[in-house]
């Protein structure tokens, strides 16, 4: 199965531009009028790739700024789309072999090449059949030790 | 020694009248040249390597000095050898972008505003921008609404300005590009 790749993604999106700068504020920005997506540069290679696929993600969705309309709407819109974005990045099969040697965040991070709170929001999203089959998998570890 | 103004092209007249008591240096400053290429123009000379040759401004650039004396621009277009824009669209969107963007810059470049001031009437601006009708060869990107920036962790204080670079950013990257047509 190919791997996801926000880089890859953002490369055949031939009408979106990807700005590098140091931002005010925010570690990214999607503005959709422009088409175009910032991204602060002083962020690591872990942090810019999963502010990547959580732009990426908002473009998908269409979604535009309601924070000015309502704070619960734009939370929900966060949530949703750094959910989406974890899911992504973190196929389950690459984390359930992560999860096999470690259940430390920050080194679940590296070997998954993303950054901390990707790998909370993934582990914080699971679904009752993905807890199952971690579950599974860990219990058979254990056994076979 | 005695200086005699040059002899000035039919588009120099036209843009030198219509720059009435306004210094060559401020009306060049609003069309976002310098000084020097405004002389070229009107006189319709250059000089290359102790050459004289004829400056021959691009389109842009015509329109934009017109539009910083407010003379005629199908006029001084026309008179610049162009066609001048259709009677349908008033401006084509190549002459609409460089409008904005001459707009746009000479508010910001603007010393004598304070900075209150320059950035009311860059709101204004973009304001009316957005009210005007869209452009008839605008590219496929949605204009029909007024859609907003979204942050990541971002603080919503910042969004004008985050909106403002990317603006700016998708402007030289077209400019880029037909830079590159051209060529």
């Amino acid at each position: 199965m190919n791997e996801y790749s926000p880089w890859g993604t953002v490369a055949r999106l031939q009408d979106v531009l990807v700005v590098f700068d140091d931002l005010p504020s925010g570690r990214g920005w999607w503005v959709p009028d422009e088409r175009v997506l910032l991204l602060d540069r002083r962020m690591c290679r872990r942090q810019m790739r999963c502010t990547l696929a959580h732009e990426l993600e908002h473009m998908v969705r269409g979604d535009e700024c309601v924070a000015d309309v309502s704070g619960v709407l734009h939370v929900r819109q966060e949530i949703a789309a750094s959910t989406a974005a974890a899911r992504r990045l973190i196929p389950l099969g690459r984390l359930v072999e992560a999860l096999l040697w470690s259940q430390d965040e920050r080194e679940l991070a590296e070997e998954l090449d993303v950054d901390e709170e990707t790998v909370r929001m993934r582990l914080l999203t699971l679904t009752p059949g993905e807890h199952s089959i971690i579950d599974e998998r860990l219990w058979a570890r254990e056994e076979s030790a | 020694m005695i200086v005699t103004e040059q002899q000035l092209t039919p588009l120099g007249e036209l843009l030198e009248r219509a720059r009435g008591p306004l210094s060559k240096r401020e009306a060049a400053r609003l069309a976002g040249i310098s000084e020097g290429r405004w002389r070229q123009v009107v006189t319709g000379v250059q000089k290359a390597g102790g050459m004289e040759i004829p400056a021959n401004p691009r389109r842009k650039t015509v329109i934009a000095m017109a539009n910083a004396v407010r003379a005629d621009i199908d006029e001084a277009l026309r008179l610049a050898g162009f066609e001048p824009a259709p009677a349908d669209t008033t401006r084509t969107a190549d002459d609409r972008d460089a409008m904005i963007s001459d707009v746009a810059e000479a508010i910001r470049r603007d010393t004598a505003l304070i900075e209150e001031a320059r950035q009311h009437l860059l709101n204004q601006y973009e304001l009316l921008r957005r009210l005007s009708p869209p452009q008839k060869s605008s590219p496929p990107r949605s204009r029909t609404r007024d859609l907003r920036a979204v942050a990541h962790d971002g603080n919503p204080e910042d969004r004008a300005e985050i909106e403002r670079r990317a603006r700016e950013a998708r402007r030289r990257h077209e400019q880029e590009e037909t830079r590159r047509d051209d060529e």
